[in-house]
C-alpha cells in the first residue's frame, strides 16, 4: 500500500474522535435540477470529480486590488499566495503533497469574471468595488465561479470575485473588518474544486471565522483526495484554457448562442424547449399583472 | 421541556460555544436573519422543481449560465395566493457539456419538495433569496414527519447561530410554517 494512503487512513481514523468522517465534499459535475444525483452525507456524489487536468494552474490577481479599501495589489498578491500555499503544502503523508502547483502569471486588466470557449482566458482574482451584481447574493463576501467539462469534470476556468462593493476586509488587523486572508483561503479551496464541509472545524466550513486562513485536517483530507499526489496530470503546462490574456474580451465567443431548452438532457426534451418557449409569454405575463397591481394601488 | 428539547438546547448551546470560541478573535454577523430573510422576500412558498433548463444570459457585464426551475406550489406559507406555479433563475447550471458552479448559491433538484423563499427582481425575474440561505429542502423522517434541511450548498456565512438556516433546519415543516408566518417584516 502507498505511504501516502497509510498516513490518511491514519488521520482518517484520528479524526474520528474530532469531526465526522469524511466531512468534507468535493465538486462533482451533477446537476440535480438536470440529473438524479445521490446524496450521502449532504454531498452531491454523483457524476464526475471536477479536477484541474495539469498539474499547474495558473491564477492571476487584478491590477488595481481594491482602491476603496486601500488594498494594493501587492497586498492581495501575497494574500493570494499565502491562500493558495495552505492547500498545496498540506501533507498527504510521506512527505507527499496534493498533485498540483499554482503560477501567478502577474497583474491583469480584467476585473470581469469570465469564460471563453474559443479564446484566450485568464484565472482572475479580483475585488468588486463598485457593484455587486447578483442582486440575491448581497450577503456574500465573496463568490468563486468555476466553469468545467460536465461529461469529464475536467475545470476550464475559476474565478474569485471579493465583495469590496459591501464589505470592509483587512489584512492581518484585529477587529470588526473582515479576515481577507480566511476568505480568499476558503475560496481557494473552492477554486481547486472543493465544495463545503460539514467539520466545524474545517476552513471549507459554511460558516465563516477568521481562523480560517489556515487549513485543517478534514480539508487536508479534501485536497488530498481530490488532487491526489499519485495523480498522473494530463500535462504540466500551467497556460489558461485556449492561452492567456490578461484583458476582458470584448465578445465572448461560443458561449452565448445556445439557444433555450439545449440543456435539456434527460427526462422531457420536449417540455423543457417549451418550457423555454413559454419563458418570454411568462415573463410578460408576470410584468403585466405586476403592472396592474400597480395600478390598482 | 422534554428530552428531545433538552438535548436540543443543549447541542445548540454546544454549537454556539464552539463557534464562539473559533470568532474570538474577528466576527461579523452574515447570515441572514429569518425576519430578514422573510422581509426581503415576495413570496415564500411550499414547492416541488417539476423540470428546468439552463441557459446563457447576462449577469452584471458578463455572461453567465443559469438555470429555470418551474415549481408546482403546494402552499404559499407567506405572499398572494393563487399562485400554483412559478418560475425561479438560480446561478450556474449546464449547458450542452459545459457546466458553471457558482458556489453559494442555491441548487433546486428535481421533484425535492422545498420551502423557498423567493425575491423578484426588478426585471421580473424570481430568484432564491439570498442564495442558499433561502432554500430549504424537505426530508421525511421514518413515521413520515417532513423537517426542513439546510441547503446543500449553503454558502460561506458568518454568525451562524442566529441565521434563519440554523434556525429553520431540522424543524417540522408545520412549526417552520408556523414561525414563518409570525415573522413580522
Amino acid at each position: 500500500m502507498r505511504p501516502w494512503l497509510v498516513a490518511l487512513g491514519g488521520v482518517s481514523l484520528c479524526s474520528l474522535f474530532s469531526a465526522p468522517a469524511h466531512a468534507y465534499c468535493l465538486t462533482h459535475t451533477c446537476d440535480p435540477m438536470h440529473d438524479n444525483c445521490e446524496m450521502v452525507d449532504g454531498c452531491n456524489v454523483s457524476g464526475k470529480v471536477l479536477f484541474w487536468p495539469s498539474s499547474c494552474v495558473s491564477y492571476d490577481v487584478q491590477k488595481d486590488g481594491s482602491q476603496k479599501l486601500g488594498i494594493s495589489y501587492d497586498t492581495i498578491s501575497m494574500v493570494a499566495v499565502n491562500a493558495f500555499s495552505q492547500w498545496l503544502n498540506a501533507d498527504c503523508g510521506g512527505g507527499t503533497h496534493p498533485s498540483i502547483r499554482l503560477a501567478d502569471l502577474g497583474p491583469v486588466a480584467c476585473s470581469l469574471p469570465e469564460y471563453n470557449k474559443s479564446q484566450p482566458n485568464a484565472n482572475i482574482i479580483t475585488f468588486r468595488d463598485n457593484d455587486w451584481p447578483y442582486a440575491n447574493a448581497v450577503d456574500t463576501l465573496a463568490l468563486t465561479t468555476v466553469w468545467f467539462n460536465s461529461d469529464s469534470g475536467e475545470i476550464f476556468d475559476a474565478n474569485m470575485e471579493i465583495n469590496s462593493f459591501m464589505y470592509d476586509f483587512a489584512v492581518g488587523e484585529q477587529g470588526t473588518k473582515l479576515d481577507l486572508a480566511s476568505v480568499v483561503t476558503h475560496e481557494a479551496g473552492h477554486f481547486l474544486g472543493l465544495s463545503h464541509s460539514s467539520s466545524f472545524t474545517a476552513t471549507m466550513y459554511r460558516s465563516y471565522n477568521s481562523q480560517m486562513s489556515t487549513i485543517e485536517m478534514d480539508d487536508v483530507l479534501a485536497i488530498c483526495e481530490s488532487l491526489p499526489p499519485t495523480r498522473v496530470p494530463d500535462s504540466d503546462d500551467c497556460t489558461p484554457r485556449h492561452g492567456f490574456s490578461g484583458a476582458c474580451s470584448t465578445t465572448q465567443t461560443g458561449c452565448c448562442s445556445t439557444a433555450v431548452g439545449a440543456a435539456a438532457t434527460r427526462g422531457q426534451p420536449l417540455a423543457l424547449v417549451a418550457l423555454g418557449l413559454g419563458l418570454s409569454a411568462w415573463r410578460v405575463r408576470r410584468r403585466t399583472g405586476r403592472s396592474k397591481s400597480l395600478d390598482r394601488v | 421541556m422534554d428530552r428531545r428539547q433538552t438535548l436540543g438546547l443543549l447541542g445548540a448551546l454546544a454549537a454556539t460555544l464552539t463557534l464562539e470560541a473559533r470568532t474570538s478573535r474577528a466576527s461579523t454577523a452574515l447570515a441572514v436573519s429569518l425576519k430578514d430573510l422573510v422581509s426581503r422576500s415576495s413570496r415564500i412558498a411550499h414547492a416541488t422543481p417539476l423540470e428546468g433548463f439552463s441557459r446563457f444570459e447576462n449577469i452584471g457585464d458578463r455572461r453567465h449560465i443559469v438555470t429555470y426551475s418551474r415549481l408546482q406550489v403546494h402552499e404559499l406559507l407567506r405572499g398572494p395566493s393563487g399562485e400554483t406555479e412559478m418560475l425561479v433563475r438560480t446561478l450556474g447550471g449546464r449547458v450542452d457539456n459545459l457546466g458553471e458552479i457558482v458556489h453559494g448559491e442555491a441548487v433546486l433538484a428535481l421533484n425535492e419538495a422545498c420551502v423557498v423563499f423567493i425575491h423578484t427582481t426588478s426585471e421580473g425575474i424570481d430568484q432564491v433569496t439570498a442564495m442558499a440561505q433561502g432554500h430549504y429542502p424537505l426530508t421525511s423522517d421514518t413515521d413520515g414527519t417532513r423537517r426542513l434541511t439546510m441547503s446543500r450548498a449553503i454558502p460561506h456565512l458568518m454568525g451562524d447561530p442566529s441565521g434563519a438556516a440554523t434556525r429553520l433546519s431540522g424543524l417540522k415543516f408545520e412549526e417552520a410554517r408556523t414561525l414563518i408566518r409570525a415573522v413580522r417584516p
